[in-house]
């Protein structure tokens, strides 16, 4: 943005009126094509159950046609047009995200077929429609409150399962029970739905015959198939030949066409598994892999949601402390938060730290200082730290952020008896910020802030002496510290968030001039500033942990 | 789009609901009015304003009075007041990548 937007433009009336992209619209914006697709195929076992027979409309016939080779070049293609423009879209690039999950849904769907070998598939009726689900898998659901995960998850679930991690295995330690579930649940859910009690009774008597069935030639197959979709309607019960089907599609991919009915069942009940898998899969996993992928969006508030200074980590941003990462602003944010809360903490009574974000010396540097009507937006700029007065502080930290590189300043109030005025340190793991830029633009903030109070408030507040106070503006001293370097090109983030937190261990009360001897090239090893990268990640991971446990939550 | 249609929809009925002036400022120093319901989550009006100005929504930090804009939240929830300013901010990452020219 900062060689963004060149272009000056008068202020003027935006989107005028509403909304310029109102929220009712906007949310059904998100998820348009999924819900009522799936509405759509999620009533379609019903129709089949009243007799309609309308089984025959294909869900997604592009898929019949699709080699695996193609879907997953699809994903790539989609993911990259994501990446590169999706935020671009109108949408966001929801329906792009929520096609690529159908996409790769059905690439996991496949693959499952292709792993559930037949014996497995043999001993699904004693299982099936008896068991696994607990009671919230016969819950019956209405197919408009299907969200729009579902095919993702289910196949997540799937997967999981046939993984043999997680919740379901401490019940099902094999390979083939767990399958078993899979499917038991999905029928049972399906029996739910339908109420009807013949199902389970012509689910049964119709695998028997069908299972003969995957012995035969390709041609008798699709003749079963056919006859299934008859033997459907008239039964009322549509899990059973589903799963023989299912198998088939995966075993004789010629027969595809024929087998279609069959994708639209199974996609039908995969939602309604997924409606409810939505809120159980992210408790249920304990895989990283899969763990990422459902709280990839998953927000956590620090240090509570109610916090008027929370700050807000996406697990998407754990991505930058990977190794040789960049740090970014928001795990600056949260580490700074962290530190603030820990300092607070320990002096409950005299909150003698004052701690600015990462924004601050931009929005300082941009907003206020170059200003001609510098007095009305400085009016504004004070919002930024309401309440606290900068100068009863011992030590205000204020991370820099310039060319890519973070650097530190603090800026010490030192004893009243050391006569000596406000103090900026800058720590620079790099040596590369300019120092005196740095300085000049706080100094500056500083005289602005100090003349504001001295016109307003009473002086004797202050903890600094008076005589310093009247000439506070020629008395502010600068001093570059001398800190250890970092050896790399990628940790100055994590040197800063060191370089917070060991001052706030080491640092007296209040500074004197003295103290200024505490740093130095050896005040600590880079690498102990290189370890706050697995600290803070582990610190994060935790957080996380226990956001989801509490009440998992999914912001898709 | 469904974008103008909403907008030229409203503007028939303008008093309905309080509207909120609001400012974003991005850091090239362009600063942007818009004119919102005081009722309707924020996250609607950065949105139009990334597109407006082609920026990537995600990549952006919006900040109110120093801190991060609860987006899903309205301007009455925030406790905005008219003529406020969002402070439109790129994400920051850093980790010393011009060292190498100084060296």
């Amino acid at each position: 943005m900062e060689g963004g937007g060149e272009r000056k433009r008068k202020p003027s009336l935006g989107p005028d009126g509403d909304d310029p992209l109102p929220t009712g619209n906007n949310d059904a914006e998100k998820e348009p094509q999924p819900v009522a697709e799936e509405s759509a195929e999620s009533l379609k076992p019903s129709a089949a159950v009243d007799g309609g027979g309308e089984e025959k409309s294909p869900l997604d016939p592009h898929f019949l046609l699709w080699s695996d080779q193609d879907l997953r070049e699809a994903i790539a293609r989609m993911k990259c047009t994501l990446k590169t423009m999706g935020k671009n879209l109108p949408d966001g690039g929801k329906k792009l995200r929520v096609n690529i999950m159908r996409h790769e849904a059905e690439l996991h769907s496949r693959k499952n077929r292709r792993d559930d070998d037949r014996c497995r598939k043999l001993v699904q009726p004693i299982n099936d429609g008896t068991c696994t689900g607990g009671p919230d898998f016969t819950r019956p659901r209405a197919p408009s409150s299907v969200p729009s995960l579902l095919s993702i998850n289910s196949s997540r679930f799937c997967s999981k399962l046939d993984d043999n991690t997680g919740h379901w295995t401490t019940n099902a330690p094999g390979k083939d029970i767990s399958t078993l579930y899979h499917c038991g649940s999905k029928n049972t859910r399906v029996v739910g739905k339908f109420s009807a009690p013949g199902i389970q009774k012509g689910g049964l008597s119709l695998r028997q015959t069908l299972f003969q069935s995957p012995n035969h030639l390709s041609v008798n197959v699709v003749e079963q198939s056919l006859s299934n979709g008859e033997q459907k309607r008239n039964l009322s019960s549509t899990p059973s030949p589903r799963h023989f089907e299912e198998d088939l599609s995966g075993q004789f991919t010629k027969i595809a066409a024929r087998v279609q009915p069959s994708q639209n069942t199974r996609h039908g009940n995969t939602i309604v598994l997924g409606d409810e898998e939505e809120r159980e899969v992210p408790k249920k996993t304990r895989q990283e892999d899969q763990v990422y992928e459902c709280m990839k969006e998953t927000k956590i508030y620090y240090p509570s949601r109610d916090d008027p200074e929370s700050v807000e980590i996406c697990y998407s941003d754990l991505e930058c402390l990977a190794p040789d990462s960049y740090l970014s602003s928001a795990i600056m944010n949260f580490y700074i938060r962290y530190l603030q809360k820990r300092a607070s903490s320990t002096d409950t009574e005299r909150h003698d730290y004052h701690f600015f974000n990462t924004y601050f010396y931009n929005k300082m540097k941009h907003d206020v200082l170059r200003k001609n009507e510098r007095e009305t937006s400085f009016v504004k700029f004070r919002r930024w730290w309401k309440g606290v007065n900068i100068f009863e502080k011992a030590y205000i930290f204020l991370p820099i952020h310039e060319n890519l590189h973070w650097s530190l300043v603090i800026f010490c109030i030192p004893d009243k008896e050391d006569e000596s005025g406000p103090i900026l340190l800058h720590l620079d793991s790099l040596k590369l910020h300019s120092s005196k830029q740095i300085f000049g633009n706080i100094r500056s903030f500083l005289i602005e802030e100090w003349k504001v109070l001295r016109q307003g408030e009473s002086k004797s507040q202050f903890l600094i002496a008076d005589k310093i106070w009247q000439k506070l503006s020629r008395r502010i001293d600068e001093k570059i510290i001398e800190v250890p370097q970092q050896k790399n090109d990628y940790d100055c983030g994590l040197f800063v968030l060191y370089f917070m937190e060991r001052f706030l261990e080491d640092a007296p009360e209040r500074l004197k001039k003295k103290d200024l001897a505490m740093f130095g090239r050896r005040w600590f090893k880079p690498e102990e500033a290189s370890s706050l990268r697995r600290k803070i990640r582990n610190l994060l991971k935790e957080k996380f942990k226990n956001a989801n446990e509490g009440k998992s939550v999914l912001n898709p | 789009m469904a974008i103008s249609s909403k907008a030229k929809r409203s503007i028939g009925t303008p008093n309905l609901h309080p509207k909120i002036m609001l400012c974003m400022k991005s850091q090239d120093g362009d600063e942007v009015h818009y004119r919102v319901r005081r009722d309707r989550k924020i996250q609607s009006l950065l949105m139009a304003y990334c597109k407006e100005k082609n920026f990537e929504y995600k990549a952006m930090v919006f900040v109110y009075d120093g801190r991060k804009l609860p987006v899903k939240r309205t301007p009455d929830e925030i406790g905005m007041e008219d003529e406020d300013c969002i402070d439109v901010f790129m994400h920051q990452s850093g980790g010393g990548y011009l060292a190498s020219t100084f060296e």
